[in-house]
């Protein structure tokens, strides 16, 4: 047996609360290897970074590129930069539709390979331990690496935190309990060594005194693999239960730690640090080839495809050009879904480029994704309540959320509802319970938002009435001395004086301002007639 | 002391003052709509049921009885009510900030309010010694506080509750009033 | 008819109940007192918390809080046109009242506004600096001024007494961030006063 038998510890693996156990799908996508993929005739990659500034591009349209060659730049040391997939031109720097969650437009590059494929020399390093934990951190952040879990926080500044904070637990997250997502599970059962190697290397660099990788139970092919690559690696292995949402964050350090993170706490306040396989992979590499993150796995599936597959894709293919690589069934394909089938979104637009985040690609059928039946009345059952593995209510949530009622919404801890998804799943009544939090949460948000405006606006207020009761009171000081006989001079500030000649300079300015109104809208009305022509030039003729 | 507790429960519960014999049913459904105002009013109230029926019965067992003046009791009990009211309102204008704001407009209105006069009235008959009788009248406090904060409780949750149309607001509050009406008879077997 | 209990144990029983009940009252009515002050101050700032702080004026008063205080002594909750129906209804939630709509006499309900200072047209008056409620216009005698869009509470009270006229209000451009909204679901009448919207 491996580590998990480990007596040492005296460790075991806590259950979550509630979860669901829905169909996996994976065993399609898992027939067959991850395969390389080919040159897409067009590489889109997004500027855009998690929820900060976009990155500023270093390159201009029309710039010849080679593969792995930095294309941004930006003021923060621990941005996660893009790099070229492949060597090509750039064909241009504007908008383009992304999938961030909802298609939205963002600053792209746009680069047309050329096929050679040349690459910028990379420095690879046989064994990292040789190196200062510096140079592998820096090795780390110039790979632009973002959490490939999901949300796609960059990596840097995640162990940048955790180098400040006092890491104690690394947890690599390979559960991906989502059903039809096979990546981690690809990627763990072909190079399980490589994620191990990896995070290894991460834990080096966060100084963690112990480093678990959480697997889901029925991940056998991926268990065996991980387990013989164990034998030379300091870390440990943990298998939770083949339950959704065991994958989530907060849901996998209950299981490994049976801890239950306080509410609105973040990870690293408890030392604990938590990456994604398919993160500390590419970690990995980047440390030891020295090549930058440009690719990941990608799942293609669903019923709609003729040869399901785990691609290792480039970042910024085309969402068509993965899915024809896996055969589509034209007439059978209705929808795409970008992620698993529970969290994913449905692609309006397939023109979207894949990204760091896109761990699953789901052409479906319409068996594979059935029109979602009509809203009935909630019935009471309380299954919600039994599958939330926050412990909400979800059924009095979607009540409060119904009728607006915030406080209550906050008292019922909404704020602490991870969207899994859950509820919705096994609600009998066919109840869109998420989408009622999201749009709780959005007005929660709105509400916070507008408090806090309030508050800013009330303090100012009182400043203001407290500046001109300090202005009262040092006027009253300053007419003081006037009124004694002894003062001399005649204040400048005499009222009869300034009044009057403010008046007057007020006169005069209103004047001004009149006769350049004026002068204003004559040269409007003279630009009329001509209006029809350029409208620059009409100021430049006035 | 199982006496004691008897007759306590009987009060609160059995004889519940607001959903068993039917009095204060204004304030019931006046002053619910809000489980924090509800909770104030409820105690504010409780005492004052109290404070009135102790002093209602020793003005009418120790003064109008021996006087022979029983027909006097209704404006005796309405006058001792008010002022109670008034009294009480003064000490808790400031604890109670939030609902009686306006010149206690509400509160007045509490007073004349039939839990009172009525629970009076109706312990004028009674045979129970006069210790007893204050015990009755905390038990009937307590019932009456008790119900209002249930019964706010069980609003906020109908508000937010999927009602049909045609039960929306005052008809599904009166359907449930009855039900936890026949809910409190369900505690006579105790007694 | 109930039993008749009438021994000396409950009746010693019973005065000191009531004895311990009247020091009870008499004790927390001292309470009262103490509190008196720092409780009709949490009810102004309860109040207060509720009114959109635009400090406007349209209410008739100096600003949030003075009306704040004005409610607390008996004052209509329906005069804030900033706040519309929304504080409207909270204000009558706190206070147990039946809301009303908003008087006409302190205006109407206007999307929210930030006042923009049209700047080559600005004479330097400092005049809507001084009538700004919130400091959030910046600028010199005879130097140009600009609105703090960021925290301009949008009270329109500058614009009056500017001599040149070049101070508009403009509406804050819409929000482009998605938006989630809830399902619609058929039952969506409220009964509740617990309506924050």
């Amino acid at each position: 047996m491996s580590k998990l038998a480990h007596p040492g510890r005296g460790r075991r693996v806590h259950g979550i609360a509630g979860g669901i156990t829905p169909a996996a799908n994976k065993a399609a996508s898992l027939r067959s290897r991850i395969m390389p993929c080919p040159l897409a005739p067009l590489y889109t990659l997004p500027l855009t970074q998690y929820k900060s500034v976009p990155l500023t591009p270093a390159v201009q349209a029309g710039d010849y590129v080679q593969k792995y060659q930095r294309l941004t730049t930006s003021a923060n040391p621990d941005a996660a930069h893009v790099h070229a997939p492949t060597s090509g031109r750039i064909a241009a720097i504007r908008n383009c539709l992304i999938a961030d969650r909802v298609e939205t437009l963002a600053p792209c590059i746009e680069l047309v390979p050329d096929g050679a494929d040349t690459a910028l020399g990379c420095s690879p390093v046989p064994d990292f331990r040789k190196l200062p934990t510096s140079e592998l951190f820096q090795r780390i952040i110039d790979a632009g690496i973002c959490g490939m879990g999901g949300a796609g926080f960059p990596v840097a500044q995640k162990l940048r935190l955790a180098q400040s904070a006092d890491c104690q637990l690394l947890i690599i997250n390979a559960v991906e309990c989502e059903p039809f997502i096979s990546a981690d599970h690809a990627l763990l059962r072909e190079r399980a060594a490589d994620v191990l190697l990896g995070a290894e290397i991460v834990q080096t660099v966060c100084r963690a005194a112990r480093c678990v990788i959480a697997l889901k139970r029925d991940m056998h092919a991926a268990i065996s693999a991980t387990r013989s690559a164990l034998a030379h690696s300091t870390v440990e292995m943990l298998l939770v239960d083949s339950k959704y949402p065991a994958g989530a964050e907060r849901q996998l350090i209950e299981a490994v730690t049976g801890m239950q993170l306080p509410a609105g706490s973040l990870p690293l306040e408890a030392g604990i640090l938590m990456l994604n396989a398919g993160t500390t992979y590419a970690c990995g590499q980047a440390v030891v080839t020295g090549s930058p993150c440009i690719s990941r796995i990608t799942t293609l599936t669903g019923s709609a495809l003729t040869t399901p597959k785990n691609f290792e894709a480039l970042i910024g293919t085309p969402v068509t050009f993965l899915l024809e690589l896996c055969g589509v069934k034209q007439h059978d394909h209705t929808a795409t879904v970008l992620g698993g089938s529970l969290l994913g979104v449905e692609l309006a637009s397939l023109a979207v480029p894949s990204t760091q985040t896109t761990n699953c690609l789901i052409a479906a059928t319409s068996a594979d994704l059935p029109q979602s039946e009509p809203e009935l009345a909630c019935i009471r059952c309380g299954y919600c309540a039994d599958v939330c593995p926050v412990r909400l209510l979800p059924q009095q949530l979607h009540a409060f959320a119904r009728n607006h009622a915030h406080a209550q919404l906050q008292d019922y801890g909404l704020t602490e509802c991870i969207e899994c998804g859950a509820c919705d799943y096994v609600c009998p009544s066919h109840i869109p319970l998420v989408q009622y939090f999201r749009a709780g949460k959005q007005e929660l948000r709105d509400a916070t938002r507008h408090f806090e405006q309030a508050e800013s606006w009330r303090t100012r207020f009182q400043q203001h009435q407290y500046r001109l009761k300090r202005e009262k009171e040092s006027a009253r000081e300053r007419r003081r001395p006037e009124s004694q006989p002894t003062s001399a001079p005649v204040s400048r500030h005499s009222p009869a004086f300034s009044r009057e000649q403010a008046q007057n300079e007020i006169a005069a300015a209103v004047a001004r301002s009149k006769a350049r109104q004026q002068a204003r809208t004559n040269r409007l009305l003279a630009s009329v007639p001509k209006s029809s022509g350029d409208p620059e030039d009409s100021g430049g003729v006035a | 002391m199982f006496e004691f507790l008897s007759l306590l429960f009987s009060a609160a519960l059995v004889n519940n003052v607001v959903l068993v014999q039917f009095l204060g049913i204004s304030a019931l459904f006046a002053y619910t709509h809000k489980l924090e105002l509800a909770i104030e009013l409820a105690w504010l109230g409780g005492c004052l049921l109290l404070v009135s029926s102790i002093l209602n019965m020793v003005l009418f067992r120790y003064a109008l009885t021996p006087l022979h003046l029983q027909v006097l009791q209704l404006p005796c009990f309405l006058a001792v009510g008010s002022l109670l009211t008034a009294g009480l309102l003064q000490l808790g204008r400031h604890r109670f900030a939030v609902s009686i704001r306006r010149q206690g407009l509400e509160f007045y209105v509490l007073s004349g309010n039939s839990a009172i006069v009525g629970f009076a009235l109706l312990s004028t008959d009674s045979q129970l010694t006069t210790g007893n009788l204050i015990i009755q009248s905390f038990g009937a406090a307590l019932g009456f506080a008790a119900i209002l904060m249930l019964f706010a409780a069980l609003r906020q949750r109908l508000d937010t509750a999927d009602v049909p149309t045609a039960f929306r607001g005052a008809p599904i509050h009166l359907l449930s009033a009855g039900i936890v009406s026949m809910c409190l008879l369900g505690f006579a077997g105790i007694v | 008819m109930y039993p008749l209990i009438d021994t000396a144990l409950i009746r010693l029983l019973l005065w000191a109940f009531l004895l311990l009940a009247l020091l009870g009252l008499g004790v927390t009515a001292m309470r009262y007192w103490r509190r008196k002050l720092a409780d009709q101050h949490s009810l102004v700032d309860r109040i207060n918390a509720l009114l959109p702080q635009t400090q406007c004026g349209a209410c008739g008063f100096e600003g949030c809080l003075p009306y704040a205080r004005a409610i607390a002594n008996g004052q209509a909750i329906n005069q804030c046109p900033p706040g519309g129906d929304g504080t409207i209804i909270r204000l009558g939630n706190l206070l147990n009242e039946l809301p009303r709509t908003l008087n006409p006499a302190h205006g109407v309900v206007v999307e929210p506004r930030v006042a923009f200072i049209r700047e080559d047209e600005c004479i330097g008056c400092t005049k809507c600096i001084r009538a700004c409620p919130v400091d959030a216009i910046l600028g010199g005698p005879k130097l140009m001024h600009t609105v703090i869009a960021r925290e301009c509470t949008g009270c329109d009270l500058c614009v009056e007494p500017c001599p040149v006229d070049c101070i508009e209000m403009r509406p804050l451009g819409p929000d482009h961030s998605p938006r989630w909204v809830l399902p619609n679901s058929g039952s969506g009448t409220r009964t509740s006063l617990e309506v924050t919207r």
